[in-house]
């Protein structure tokens, strides 16, 4: 549903997006991970349609989303940095949405109330970044949303809070085929709730799967041996690591074409194990100067 | 899809109007409370109890056009960095930007509001005046909606240029300094590009002479609250293209910010300058402002402007310097710009070549001088005194001739007379036709009885004669005028001015300020001086000094000797001899006495030596003012009753000093002080 096509992005000398290419199916949950800088805000602005490309395009259902009201009519987006109108306290701002959202849902409106319990008439500056989150989160759903944007959306709320925030999600992308497009650090949360992931480094998209098939394509492998290691250039190797006899592979493949593979190398153990997607992310960005093994000062 | 799009939000319109009510609220108040003090407190004031008359109305009215103009204009921005503070801040921007609705929508409902808010409180204000005009009945309604007109005309301009400027920048100080700048940009350039010339190009004349009076009129025109702060005076004789250029300007400028607001790159909330491709001129912009601005405040304020090219050359470099790495550091955002001197450089070079290019004169500007034959009329002038400057165009402005003793009386006639010969009953007056552009014959017949102004071909070829040898010796007068720091009793300065109307209608301005030794003076000078006193004592300015003088006793009310030099300063220390007495111990001369002053008067006109003229008084014995009538004019003439015209006498009025002396209202000691200074003269 949401295509983003050669899309590149500069910041005077700071190119921020290079020629990045990603496809979001319908009522799917896409994860956005990479490294600060790596421009997942940068993308998701152009996704909700705040920022001009330089080039490429984004389009949702193949519309192009930029200045397109009736678009982002059906598009909510929660901000890492949330913004309300400085004077403004919860009611100001939910009739303020009634009128811009044509779609705005008093029914849901009530039900969401005492899921979020919100002083409404306190000035929503004075709320702590979790209660910003929470307001946001109530408008967001209120609109009835057909494309879900979050950047960083847990980022200060607590482990209940998240809960029943992404208990929300779900339904809505259940019930009503909402398409959640999200960016985190947290990747052991998206690994819970993704359908896809996409990897950011430095501007470009450099991998993008169904969460499935790139948990089935790398795998941890521990080995061990009487005698010396023997050539390991059957196995495409990631990493090794060796502590005594034991040696420890990251390993990319099919689960059962590795094991066939080690079975060859005369080890006295063969253990292959799924690899977190923090695992993964750490050995896909390993080759691109972001590796983490042992850093010191 | 973007232009099916409907053009207007009422939520955003709404909204902006519940966050932003103190701003319109308190701009009624304001207005309220200025059009309060000037309709019905006033009322409280004597004058103010007669009954308010139309006229009356509007004047007051129209008297509030210079603070009401101010109040527009900070309105204005206070408005338009409301509406777009969203602009201004990363985060607001998302938000904003992240609405449904297309970026036309967004800048119209802002922009909507944002002038809904400033004129608002001026509809309220004239609703207001309306109800008082049928209160009082005295409304002129043409006339009050024509002031709501050209106060919507400012108010869109004006809160137009302050949407435009914060299209410019993606920073709400920033925002404030270039609506700052953009109203008082015209003034502030030729303010700054006249003091430049006058520092560098001798002899160069302000560009804010009455000569070039439409440079005036221009950028009065082109800062629009100075225009209409004007207008309490010349609302009767309103320039309505001008409302409407601005209304037009107004429009033109809603139309190129929306253009700015469609392409306007978000990520650039915060930034100076949200388009790039303005940086440059920014940058420059800057260095050149702070170049000539405060290279003039050091120079005029904590250095002598005189001292001469390289000191002030390297005055303007290092402010121009300063301007150059502020402006970058504020581009880049980081005091690490000294790598960007290259452009700085290239900046000197042209700013190092414009200053000698001006002050070794390449363009020929001290050497200009008209061919005799093409000057119609030229005035003349080693002091600035006598000449008005408007008088060499009386055919193209309105002149004023109270200060004309000699005044022709077909002139007094024609503009003197009322228009009606009954006296307006609401001022109890006579109403006088308003000065007019004068036709050539009567421009002709001012020039003849104006002082300094020459139009016999005698003098004509002398005043040319001078500037030429003053061409011809350019260069050792440029060299001794800045070479010469301070005035003292070696050197006299004068300021040589010749004022062309040439043939052809235009007018040429050559000013040459001068110091001329007065002891031991060189070739040049002695010559100089010579050509200049011939000029003062031709027989045209005798003419005239004398015919202003040709009146018989009976026409006199009053003659007046005033601060006259006392007896005890002339005994004491003759150097202190200028002390004045107190004015109430001015002298008035008895009626019998003042026809043998005035005849002793013209003799001195007649008897003074040229070089006495030139440098008439000499040293100063009593001011004397004479009062007097114009009995051929009818009664009710403007021009009968004379004001009092003033005379310095000084020690080269030998004639009058001694009739004065011999009258007795005079003593002895001042006598012999005025023959002794005469004597050592000669």
């Amino acid at each position: 549903m949401i295509k983003v096509r050669g899309l590149s992005k500069s910041f005077g000398d700071f190119q921020a997006l290079r020629d990045v290419n990603i496809t979001v199916p319908k009522s799917s949950v896409y994860g956005i991970v990479g490294p600060n800088g790596s421009g997942k805000t940068t993308l998701i602005k152009h996704i909700v349609g705040i920022l001009i490309p330089d080039r490429g395009s984004v389009t949702i259902g193949d519309i192009p989303v930029y200045d397109n009201p009736i678009l982002k009519e059906s598009i909510a987006y929660i901000p890492d940095d949330i913004y309300f109108f400085p004077q403004a306290d919860l009611t100001e701002m939910i009739n303020f949405y009634r009128q811009v959202y044509p779609s705005f849902n008093d029914e849901r409106l009530q039900k969401l109330i005492p899921i979020f319990p919100l002083d409404h008439h306190s000035p929503l500056r004075r709320f702590s970044r979790g209660m910003k989150k929470h307001a946001a989160f109530m408008l967001a759903l209120c609109i009835m949303p057909k494309v879900l944007v979050l950047d960083e959306p847990m980022d200060g709320l607590d482990p209940v809070a998240r809960r029943k925030v992404w208990s929300l999600i779900f339904q809505d992308v259940s019930e009503r085929h909402t398409t959640v497009f999200i960016s985190s650090h947290n990747l052991r949360e998206l690994e819970d709730v993704c359908d896809c992931v996409g990897i950011m480094h430095k501007g470009e998209v450099v991998l993008e799967r169904n969460l499935d098939e790139l948990q089935n394509n790398i795998f941890k492998l521990q080995l061990a041996f009487r005698q010396e290691v023997p050539d390991l250039s059957n196995l495409t190797v990631l990493s090794q690591n060796q502590v005594g006899s034991v040696v420890h592979l990251v390993v990319r493949g099919e689960k059962e074409q590795i094991i066939s593979q080690a079975a060859q190398l005369d080890s006295m153990m063969i253990d292959v194990l799924p690899l977190s997607l923090e695992e993964i992310f750490i050995h896909e960005l390993g080759g691109m100067d972001y590796g983490i093994s042992s850093t010191n000062i | 899809m973007a232009s099916a799009a409907p053009i207007f939000s009422r939520a955003l319109f709404r909204k902006n109007l519940q966050r932003f009510w103190p701003i319109f609220t308190s701009y009624i108040f304001i207005v309220l409370l200025i059009g309060f003090n000037l309709t019905y407190n006033r009322r409280l004031a004597p004058e103010l109890f007669t009954p308010l008359t139309p006229q009356l109305f509007m004047d007051r009215v129209y008297s509030l056009s210079g603070i009401l103009a101010l109040v527009v204009a900070l309105f204005s921005i206070v408005a338009a960095t409301a509406v777009f503070s969203y602009l201004f801040n990363n985060s607001a921007a998302g938000m904003m930007n992240s609405l449904p609705y297309t970026r036309r929508t967004m800048y119209f409902s802002n922009y909507l509001s944002g002038l809904f808010m400033v004129i608002l409180p001026l509809l309220v204000f004239f609703l207001i005046l309306t109800g008082i005009g049928i209160v009082h009945n005295c409304l002129d309604f043409t006339a009050l909606l024509g002031w709501l007109f050209i106060f919507v005309s400012l108010s869109l301009l004006l809160f137009s240029l302050a949407v435009f400027m914060a299209m410019l920048t993606g920073n709400m100080i920033a925002h404030i300094a270039f609506y700052g700048i953009a109203n008082i940009i015209i003034f502030g350039l030729l303010m700054v590009i006249d003091a430049f010339l006058s520092q560098y190009l001798y002899g160069f004349t302000s560009l804010f002479t009455h000569s070039n009076s439409y440079i005036n009129a221009l950028m009065n025109k082109l800062t629009p609250v100075i225009y209409t702060s004007e207008l309490s005076g010349t609302y009767t004789q309103l320039n309505w293209w001008v409302w409407i250029a601005y209304l037009l300007f107004g429009m033109v400028l809603i139309g190129a910010a929306l253009q700015m607001y469609n392409r306007r790159k978000m990520e650039k909330s915060g930034d100076i300058i949200t388009i790039s491709g303005l940086e440059p001129i920014f940058k420059y912009g800057v260095t050149i402002c702070t170049s000539l601005t405060l290279g003039e405040i050091i120079l005029h304020g904590f250095i002598n402007p005189s001292s001469g090219l390289l000191v002030s050359w390297l005055v303007f470099i290092l402010a121009g310097m300063l301007g150059y790495y502020v402006a970058e550091a504020l581009l880049r955002k980081s005091f690490k710009v000294l790598d960007s001197y290259k452009g700085f450089v290239v900046y000197a070079l042209i700013m190092s070549l414009v200053i000698l290019s001006a002050w070794y004169d390449w363009y020929g500007y001290a050497t200009r001088i008209p061919d005799v034959n093409q000057v119609e009329v030229v005035a003349f002038s080693s002091n600035y005194a006598y000449y008005h400057e408007n008088i060499l165009q009386a055919d193209h402005g309105p002149v004023y001739f109270d200060n004309l003793p000699n005044l022709p009386e077909s002139l007094a006639l024609t503009y003197g007379t009322p228009i009606s010969p009954e006296k307006d009953p609401q001022t109890n007056e006579y109403l006088y036709p308003a000065m007019a552009n004068l036709t050539p014959e009567e421009t002709r017949l001012l020039w003849s009885a104006s002082r300094g102004v020459f139009s016999q071909a005698d003098s004509k070829d002398q005043i040319v004669a001078l500037h030429q040898y003053i061409i011809d010796n350019i260069d050792v007068v440029r060299e001794k005028y800045r070479t010469t720091m301070f005035i003292d009793d070696n050197n006299r300065q004068y300021n040589i001015t010749f004022d062309y109307r040439l043939k052809n209608g235009k007018i040429m301005t050559c000013r040459f300020p001068v110091y001329l030794a007065t002891n031991a003076p060189e070739a040049w000078e002695t010559q100089m001086l010579e050509q200049m006193a011939s000029i003062a004592g031709c027989d045209e300015e005798r003419q005239k000094m004398i015919a202003a003088l040709d009146m018989s006793a009976n026409q006199v009310n009053r003659i007046v000797l005033d601060s006259l030099v006392s007896n005890e300063a002339l005994l004491e220390n003759e150097s202190d001899a200028i002390t004045p007495r107190r004015y109430n111990e001015a002298i008035e001369i008895h009626s019998q006495d003042r026809e043998e002053l005035l005849t002793a008067l013209t003799w001195d006109f007649r008897d003074m030596t040229n070089e006495q003229i030139l440098n008439s008084p000499g040293k100063f014995i009593a001011s004397m003012e004479i009062s007097f009538e114009r009995p051929q004019l009818p009664v009710n003439n403007k021009y009968r009753d004379a004001k009092g015209y003033w005379y310095d006498i000084g020690v080269y009025h030998t004639h009058t000093i001694k009739f004065l002396r011999d009258k007795g209202y005079i003593d002895e000691d001042i006598y012999q002080y005025a023959l002794r200074n005469v004597a050592e003269k000669r």
